[in-house]
């Protein structure tokens, strides 16, 4: 898998270069998000802006990394494609993960956090 | 499994062919996604040399995808989560440990087709999946 990464601040942007996230790459894929995480990145903008494809594989790496990352981080995602945006809604995913349209939107809504992640800010509201 | 994109891509291009809406046509493509690949993994163990044949069958607006192998059959458990359904799905959102990282797959399939139906004779397996299309 390829990826693109840049540091805003104390955010990572990572941005996938590949089109499809399925079953044959989704162990790799799964590996980098875990690298990032273990190596110490606590607010992660995934930008899947170039991805057109993704199965039940792909969605269950990023839940596992959501699951790393843990309740004192956060993975959002940006730049999605109707069609890919239809499968976080078939599976509910959509209620799992925030998604914004740019990575400039994403990278001001998780550094606007202040390090409380998703669950926290769902038992908030 | 490298080989399931030739897969997507073939039935991609026919649901483009059929003009089909551009979300409903991801949808097609993913379920024979997933099952040609559930078919490499469960069937075969992930063999680099299993042989899957994949049919798609379009008849008054019915598209039929027959998923084929020589391998395990599916077990009972499995055949009644894709024909009945299961509750994968019905995770609590705020809560990261109640979300699931597998068997989505057979649920995407028993949601998104009208029929689905599994049968074996022992030698061959056939996952059979149709949508009546709009």
């Amino acid at each position: 898998m390829r990826f693109e990464q840049t540091m805003v601040g104390d955010v990572l942007v990572a941005k996938v270069l590949d089109s499809r996230i399925v079953a044959d790459v989704a162990p790799r894929f799964k590996h980098q998000l875990t690298d990032y995480i273990t190596g110490g990145n606590r607010s992660i903008v995934l930008d899947l802006g170039a991805v057109s494809f993704i199965d039940s594989s792909g969605l269950g790496a990023l839940v596992s990394s959501l699951k790393v990352i843990g309740r004192d981080g956060d993975l959002v995602l940006c730049g999605i494609a109707g069609t890919v945006a239809s499968m976080f809604k078939l599976t509910r995913m959509d209620k799992v993960f925030r998604m914004y349209g740019t990575t400039e939107e994403a990278v001001a809504a998780i550094s606007s956090d202040d390090g409380v992640s998703v669950e926290q800010a769902a038992l908030r509201n | 499994l490298k080989d399931v994109c030739l897969i997507a891509l073939t039935v991609n291009k026919i649901c483009e062919h059929l003009q089909m809406d551009p979300v409903e046509a991801y949808r097609v493509e993913l379920c024979a996604v997933e099952a040609a690949t559930n078919t490499i993994r469960h069937a075969y163990g992930n063999r680099s040399d299993a042989e899957v044949w994949v049919t798609l069958t379009i008849q008054d607006r019915k598209l039929e995808v027959e998923v084929a192998d020589t391998g395990l059959a599916m077990l009972a458990a499995q055949v009644s989560r894709l024909r009945d359904g299961s509750d994968v799905f019905g995770f609590d959102a705020s809560d990261r440990n109640t979300l699931p990282v597998g068997g989505m797959g057979l649920q995407i399939m028993h949601e998104v087709m009208d029929e689905v139906s599994y049968e074996t004779d022992g030698r061959v397996n056939r996952l059979r999946l149709a949508k009546q299309l709009r």
